[in-house]
């Protein structure tokens, strides 16, 4: 029945099958009911999670004005714009070492290299980076954000890499070489037709590995020193004692805040080459 | 331009090699390939895909450096100067044009890159869109505009500079036919207008002609003949030139006889037939029994009698083209040939397949290939 939905009929397409619809929709509902579910009762007036109380924003002004919840959403942000400025500049470099030169042995392998991360369990990365940096402590005696910030960095890199990769395969060498060809230097080159042509890649890149890092939990958890939570540890420290709304309306902040950065994303890519 | 530089040299291409890969992968694009083009001219480089013609082009554009030989535009070396040293504008194939950029920015970017005055810069963009009749779209993005206009585009902007070259490469390919054939004769227009040196790649033997004050014949990474496309089509020295421009006949003629000369003439006999008819012989030629003429199929004519006739077959088909119609006949000798005449109005000569009929070829269109 729901399949007549797509009452446009078609000679042959795989939405024309049985019960794709209802799949679809069954997709739809397990991805989202959580979701909203969460989102309402972060406007819950009680203290309950599961029992409504009544409207209220009573649970985010809690959680604006508890400090911890502060703190740790500015050392979230400042890691994750970091990391993000950081991750999108090596994997523009890469991207460009990997698309833009003449065919080189060994190639593949940093190709290969540079998006081995995504196939490493994170628990793996997060053990052995905990045991790097607490060598490199010992030595320095320099406990701050900077191991937050390069551990997010690392692991965003093959996330940045591989939309900017996608939009420099997907671009024609063809206009480089016809700047080239109208007198244009390889540098100028670069800066007119390369950087901006490649721009929506970037900014996709950027974009990815700022999310990745505002919600990574593994790694944070065993890179920080004690009072370097993050937003995302900062919930998870609180799971383990009073559960409060004021979870929802965090983690609803979070969401908010990821909607806005693919909206500004989708706005600003929305080009139409 | 003046008179005097007319015939002056602007690219002189100098026993020029492009391998790519190593042994035993070596690819020879080009091999030891040298040509002079001269300035003013209408120049095409005409060959079938994979013989060399966009490598040689690429070449001359710097976007790739020779394996060996010299190149030189007006008698300076440009073989190792890159391609913004140059003053040599492509017209690539794909266009090429820069998405982000409108119109009038595609155009102006090369001059930009000049540094040109700003007044100099809007005035030349004018010029060029008037001289494309693209006036009215100078603030369009490039992909608002189809696919002739961005050719258009394409050109105005590989033309703003004012190079000493232009290289176009199959610039015409993705138009359709009736584009292309107005592409062409603006292609002319242009090129007489600005008196640039216009090196013009394709595969298309039909645009070659039409166009070109002269034609170099390219297969397998050599140039095989270099000539007006008068004398690449009567006089071809070579069968795959023969073949590649229009359509051939290549019959095996025994050789009577040579007479010394220059150049050497031969008496000979076509596919087994009694009558002999004279023809220039290559000198590489003259001790040779046997030799490969070549007649195109315009200029031998059909009949309906065999008698009289150089050759004699059965109809075997008939392709009407409108203008023109080709016989295809199978000769006595098994052999095939084709006629191609021209349709008249009120033509009483209407040959049906299987007719035994007679074919007249005059002494002239007869000539001897080198191989």
């Amino acid at each position: 029945m729901l399949n007549r939905l797509f009452w446009k009929k078609r000679e042959f397409s795989v939405t024309y099958q049985f019960g794709f619809a209802t799949i679809a929709l069954i997709c739809f509902f397990a991805l989202y009911a959580p979701i909203t579910t969460l989102v309402f009762y972060s406007f819950n007036a009680g203290n309950n999670l599961m029992l409504w109380e009544g409207f209220s924003f009573h649970w985010y002004v809690e959680a604006s004005k508890n400090e911890l919840v502060q703190e740790a959403a500015m050392r979230s942000l400042i890691i994750a714009v970091c990391a993000s400025l950081i991750s999108t500049l090596v994997a523009t470099m890469a991207a460009l070492g990997t698309t833009r030169t003449a065919p080189f042995k060994g190639q593949k392998l940093i190709f290969i290299m540079i998006n081995q991360p995504l196939m490493v369990p994170e628990i793996v990365t997060a053990v052995a980076l905990l045991i790097f940096f607490a060598i490199i402590k010992t030595f320095t005696n320099y406990y701050g954000l900077g191991y937050l910030i390069t551990a997010h960095a690392a692991f965003c890199v093959p996330f940045a890499y591989l939309p900017i990769k996608a939009r420099l395969d997907g671009m024609d060498l063809s206009m480089e070489t016809a700047a080239g060809d109208l007198y244009a230097t390889p540098f100028v080159v670069f800066r007119r037709i390369t950087l901006p042509l490649l721009w929506p890649g970037i900014l996709a890149g950027a974009m990815l590995s700022f999310v990745i890092s505002l919600d990574d939990v593994i790694i944070t958890e065993f890179v920080k020193t004690a009072g370097q939570d993050t937003l995302p540890t900062y919930m998870l420290g609180q799971l383990r004692r009073v559960i409060t709304p004021e979870i929802n309306a965090i983690s609803s902040v979070l969401l908010a805040v990821s909607l806005v950065v693919v909206t500004i994303f989708f706005l600003f890519t929305r080009k139409r080459y | 331009m003046s008179k005097t530089k007319k015939d002056a040299i602007a690219i002189h291409v100098n026993g020029v090699g492009k391998y790519f890969g190593s042994e035993p992968n070596l690819v020879k694009a080009l091999d030891n390939v040298s040509i002079d083009i001269r300035r003013n001219e209408f120049f095409t480089l005409l060959g079938p895909s994979g013989c060399g013609k966009t490598t040689l082009l690429r070449l001359i554009a710097g976007f790739e450096s020779p394996t060996f030989g010299q190149m030189l535009l007006d008698n300076q070396d440009i073989t190792n100067l890159p391609p913004y040293h140059r003053s040599v504008n492509t017209v690539f194939q794909s266009y090429a044009l820069f998405p982000h950029l409108t119109v009038a920015e595609n155009i102006s970017f090369g001059l930009e890159m000049l540094k040109k005055p700003k007044h100099e810069i809007s005035a030349t963009v004018d010029e060029m869109l008037a001289l494309v009749h693209m006036e009215e779209l100078k603030h369009r993005r490039t992909d608002q505009i189809s696919g002739g206009q961005q050719q258009r585009v394409a050109l105005a902007r590989a033309l703003a500079p004012k190079p000493d070259v232009l290289l176009l490469d199959e610039p015409l390919s993705a138009l359709d036919y009736k584009l292309r054939r107005g592409m062409q004769i603006e292609l002319k227009r242009l090129q007489l207008e600005t008196g640039i040196t216009f090196i013009f790649v394709t595969h298309d033997q039909e645009e070659a002609l039409t166009m070109s004050d002269r034609i170099a014949v390219m297969s397998n990474g050599h140039i095989l003949q270099v000539g007006t496309p008068n004398e690449i089509y009567y006089n071809p020295q070579e069968r795959f030139v023969a073949d590649f421009i229009g359509e051939s006949n290549f019959i095996e003629a025994e050789v009577v006889s040579v007479t010394k000369g220059r150049p050497a003439t031969a008496s000979l006999r076509l596919a087994g037939t009694r009558k002999t008819f004279k023809a220039n012989m290559p000198a590489s030629k003259s001790k040779d029994k046997t030799a490969t003429v070549f007649i195109r199929p315009e200029h031998a004519k059909l009949q309906k009698s065999t008698r009289g006739a150089t050759l004699t077959g059965t109809l075997t088909n008939m392709l009407f083209f409108g203008t023109d119609t080709n016989y295809h006949l199978e000769l006595d000798n098994g052999e095939a040939f084709v006629v191609r005449s021209q349709n008249e109005i009120g033509h009483a000569f209407h040959p049906a397949i299987g007719d035994k009929l007679g074919v007249v070829i005059d002494e002239q269109a007869i000539q001897v290939l080198k191989d």
